[in-house]
């Protein structure tokens, strides 16, 4: 459903990533995104695959898990103070759980396909199991720099850095 | 162990303010020399520039603990207390920032 063509994508002044070739980002797959620190994984999250994601908001739900998370939870527990104040979300996990119960209730309502990014968390087992119990489609697409907790990804896709300016972006394994 | 007067570092949190690295630095009272150190430290750690000016939400996540690592240890804080550091390293980032903090004359603790 969501394409990229291959090119230089500038993310930041300074800085950009250059796609070796098409990458498609399909539910019912999951895709590791691995390289070094600085090496562009998050700038591609933020300033590539987030915004084109909102370009096609009408036919799918996102959602998207910050590595630094802090801030990210001090919203959800806002946002389940104000919608379900019978609930009291102390931890992180809590607030994902929260955000995963929402999702899978819009679901219901409507459904649609499910993109699910999930940058450094130390929950993404958490994540993935729920995804797994509740059944719904959808793409998964995260990054994690320890021994990846998850079965083998459907994709994997590096980030090399070519100079200070510009890293290489390409799916291994093909 | 009392450690209410060590300076605690959470990676969660890794930076306080959030637009250019002078507003941070300021918050760890780092004189010129000690920014030197920081900016070699950094470039080394991870092979960016830093300046005063950078802007802060630019840099990535493991770099922005990165950062606050090298901020406290460069800062006068003689007792430093990090958390979750380790998470949001790659291997490489993790053995070199280990050895930085194994090789640093300051009481630190690693949770």
């Amino acid at each position: 459903m969501l394409h990229i063509s291959s090119g230089e994508l500038t993310c930041w002044p300074g800085f950009s990533l250059k796609l070796e070739s098409e990458l498609s980002f399909l539910p019912g797959n999951s895709y590791h995104l691995v390289g070094n620190n600085g090496s562009g994984k998050s700038s591609f999250i933020t300033q590539i695959l987030l915004p084109l994601l909102q370009k096609h908001e009408a036919n799918l739900y996102r959602i998207y898990v910050q590595q630094l998370f802090h801030i990210q939870g001090f919203a959800i527990k806002a946002h389940a103070a104000i919608n379900k104040p019978e609930l009291k979300l102390r931890s992180e996990q809590d607030c994902l759980i929260y955000l995963l119960h929402n999702l899978s209730e819009a679901i219901v309502r409507q459904a649609r396909p499910v993109y699910l990014i999930v940058d450094e968390s130390l929950y993404l087992p958490v994540i993935y199991d729920y995804l797994k119990q509740f059944g719904f489609p959808h793409c998964l697409i995260y990054s994690h720099h320890g021994a990846n907790p998850l079965p083998t990804p459907d994709h994997t896709i590096a980030f090399k850095p070519l100079s200070a300016n510009v890293s290489s972006v390409y799916e291994t394994g093909l | 162990m009392d450690k209410s007067d060590f300076l605690v570092c959470d990676a969660s949190v890794p930076l306080v303010t959030c637009d250019i690295l002078r507003d941070e630095l300021l918050l760890y009272n780092l004189d010129s020399q000690a920014f030197d150190a920081l900016t070699n430290q950094f470039n080394l750690l991870s092979q960016k520039e830093l300046t005063k000016s950078t802007k802060i939400t630019e840099l990535s996540g493991g770099q922005q603990v990165i950062l606050m690592i090298l901020l406290a240890l460069n800062s006068p804080a003689p007792k430093l207390h990090y958390l979750n550091i380790f998470r949001a390293l790659d291997p490489q980032r993790r053995l070199e920032v280990g050895n930085l903090i194994a090789n640093s004359p300051k009481q630190i603790i690693v949770d």
